[in-house]
């Protein structure tokens, strides 16, 4: 693994046994949210990671302070994921957020 | 900035070159604002039909795992889990578009034909075939759909900081700093006119003064 980066996931126990039986090596089991959150921040300052896969719910109830982090960070990539409960609708969807950026409604188009 | 300069040529002048300025900023902002606007409609058609299919393909994979748990048990599962040959990593890289840092990633496949996944293949049931097979694919999706949902997120923000500066410079600034040059020049003409019509007075009165005196 000389240049390449590492996948990380943070979920609950069922995802990552999944992204395990897929092939991802470092996954993280913590459903608490605070221990959760603590291991999100240290992983964002870790160069090593390319993608941090992390659930939905978690980045929804995070701290304010640490989902600025995550939206000002360009590497590693935090990509949320759609936890066993199925997916949630973002407070700050794409939909809404081309809305307010460029006046006009997208998704409805099609 | 003050709101009530000095009627000076100086004060004018410097008036004059900030409506430059400004305008200058206003064109180049402009400019920036079309160019992200541009990128972004370029990468958004893909990223909306990623986001609807990682989010079906987790469903299935998540019901993939929970029918193999109620084959097999947890433990199972999560023995042939350990036994899975690792995928190889990815590369992010980081692009700079008008000053908008945004990922871009090479990865290779995450899907994997059955013999090669690692675990035996003898010694495990189908179902957990399946789910490390759904699991595959939703990771794939997730690699896909990091650069370019992440990429519009960062570019949509930007567009907006963008759109309210060009918003500002051309309905605030550019104005206020107009009406303050003419103010100004305005200022300048009325106090030439005033020293004129002053001179012509002296002058007369000079005269006056000679011709009785």
């Amino acid at each position: 693994m000389d240049t390449k980066e590492k996948i990380a996931v943070i979920a609950d126990s069922a995802t990552t046994t999944g992204f395990r039986l897929a092939g991802v090596e470092n996954t993280f089991a913590l459903p608490r949210q605070e221990e959760a959150e603590g291991k999100l921040s240290e992983l964002l300052s870790d160069s090593s990671y390319g993608i941090i896969i992390v659930t939905e719910a978690l980045l929804e109830n995070c701290d304010w302070r640490l989902k600025k982090r995550v939206e000002a960070t360009a590497k590693p990539i935090v990509v949320p994921i759609p936890d066993s409960a199925g997916p949630i609708e973002q407070s700050e969807s794409l939909a809404m957020l081309i809305k307010r950026a460029l006046g006009l409604d997208l998704s409805r188009k099609k | 900035m003050a709101e009530n300069p000095n009627p000076t040529r100086m004060e004018l002048l410097k008036a004059k070159t900030r409506v430059k300025l400004a305008r200058k900023g206003h064109k180049l902002l402009k400019q920036k604002r079309d160019a992200l606007i541009m990128e972004f409609f370029k990468i958004l058609g893909k990223a909306q039909d990623l986001r609807s299919e990682l989010n079906s393909q987790m469903k299935k994979a998540y019901t993939a795992l929970a029918v193999a748990q109620a084959y097999q048990g947890m433990q199972e599962i999560e023995a042939a889990s350990l036994s899975v040959k690792r995928v190889p990593g990815v590369k992010v890289d980081v692009r700079n578009i008008m000053g908008v840092k945004i990922p871009s990633l090479e990865s290779s496949q995450v899907e994997k034909p059955l013999l090669s996944r690692g675990y035996s293949v003898v010694g495990t049931s189908a179902k957990i075939d399946e789910v490390a097979e759904a699991f595959e694919k939703a990771t794939d999706l997730v690699f896909k759909l990091s650069q370019t949902e992440n990429a519009i997120r960062r570019l949509i923000l930007e567009i907006e900081k963008t759109k309210r500066r060009v918003n500002s410079l051309e309905f605030v600034m550019i104005p206020r700093l107009e009406t303050q040059a003419k103010m100004i020049s305005f200022r300048l003409e009325e106090m030439e006119r005033d020293s004129f019509v002053m001179l012509k007075t002296i002058k007369r009165k000079l005269e006056k003064a000679e011709a009785s005196g």
